[in-house]
């Protein structure tokens, strides 16, 4: 398969998987983080345990693994830059690939949303030589991943996250039910509380 | 990467229809809250995230999913830094979003 068709095929399957998850919405998000809905928390960390799953498996059978270069390494700029995208989805109520989702819906906001995120990016490229920090420099060994910080099998770090996973699906579902009523939807354009 | 963006944007809008949400313009917004000033929101939000995602390298989906799904730590320490960036905006923007 050609690599335009697969990434068209992903692409395909990531934006209805987004849609139907309910993200094309800025309420599901904002949910989130009143802990009213944790539709993203379980979407999130369902994904990672599932997608962690299937590749140690595949590892597992024999298959190359990712190139090295695809595992993020440690510095200050992961650390920075993960805080102002969670805090410009608050605000905003999109992240890169639901603004992409929200537009598919017909949502003015979420292309306003998106095509902001160019002069954002233009920003950081003026801002970051007027800065006397290196923002780049590595806290820990390059591409580092958690089992090998740690010193053991991949497997105990699956099993880790499932259980962080599954333990956070309870406290998710005991806040939804405890705000019951709070968790809407939008159908038709109309907002629908579940 | 086009090609993904592209078919993003194309399988969310095919379930948005096959859903019977359909295509419709609207401005998404909280009760009580101005179009304009949501606009502005989302202007500014989508100002963040642009400079989140090019200080970081990446976004929610990059670093957050694939890079935890590898059990790297940068990922993991992006993830409980992207919800500790969320949770402190809405403690400020959260009214925005009134049911």
């Amino acid at each position: 398969m050609s690599d335009n068709l697969s990434s068209l095929l992903i692409g395909l399957l990531f934006g209805a998987s987004l849609d139907l998850a309910g993200f094309g919405s800025p309420r599901t998000l904002n949910g989130q983080f009143q802990l009213r809905d944790f539709s993203m928390f379980k979407v999130m960390f369902g994904a990672i345990v599932v997608a962690a799953s299937v590749y140690l498996l595949m590892l597992g059978v024999g298959l190359a693994p990712v190139p090295i270069s695809v595992i993020p390494s440690l510095d200050l700029a992961v650390l920075l830059g993960g805080f102002l995208l969670g805090a410009g989805l608050v605000v905003g109520g999109y992240c890169p690939g639901t603004a992409l989702t929200g537009a598919a819906g017909g949502r003015v906001d979420a292309v306003v949303f998106f095509l902001m995120m160019y002069p954002g990016y233009r920003l950081w490229v003026w801002l970051e030589p007027q800065w006397p920090v290196n923002f780049h420099a590595l806290w820990l060994p390059k591409n580092m991943t958690l089992h090998e910080l740690v010193g053991i099998s991949p497997i105990w770090v699956l099993a880790a996250l499932a259980l962080a996973c599954g333990l956070g699906w309870q406290l998710g579902n005991y806040f939804e039910a405890r705000h019951k009523g709070e968790k809407c939807r939008i159908v038709n354009g109309k907002v629908l509380v579940d | 990467m086009a090609w993904m963006v592209f078919g993003l944007f194309i399988g969310a809008l095919l379930t948005s229809l096959w859903k019977n949400r359909g295509f419709r313009f609207a401005i998404e917004r909280g009760q009580g809250v101005s179009p304009v000033t949501r606009l502005v929101l989302a202007a500014g939000g989508g100002l963040l995230v642009g400079l989140g995602a090019a200080l970081a390298g990446g976004c929610t989906s990059s670093i957050g999913l694939t890079g935890s799904a590898l059990f790297s730590v940068a990922a993991l320490v992006f993830l409980g830094v992207f919800f500790v960036g969320g949770f402190a905006a809405s403690f400020f923007f959260g009214r925005f979003w009134r049911v």
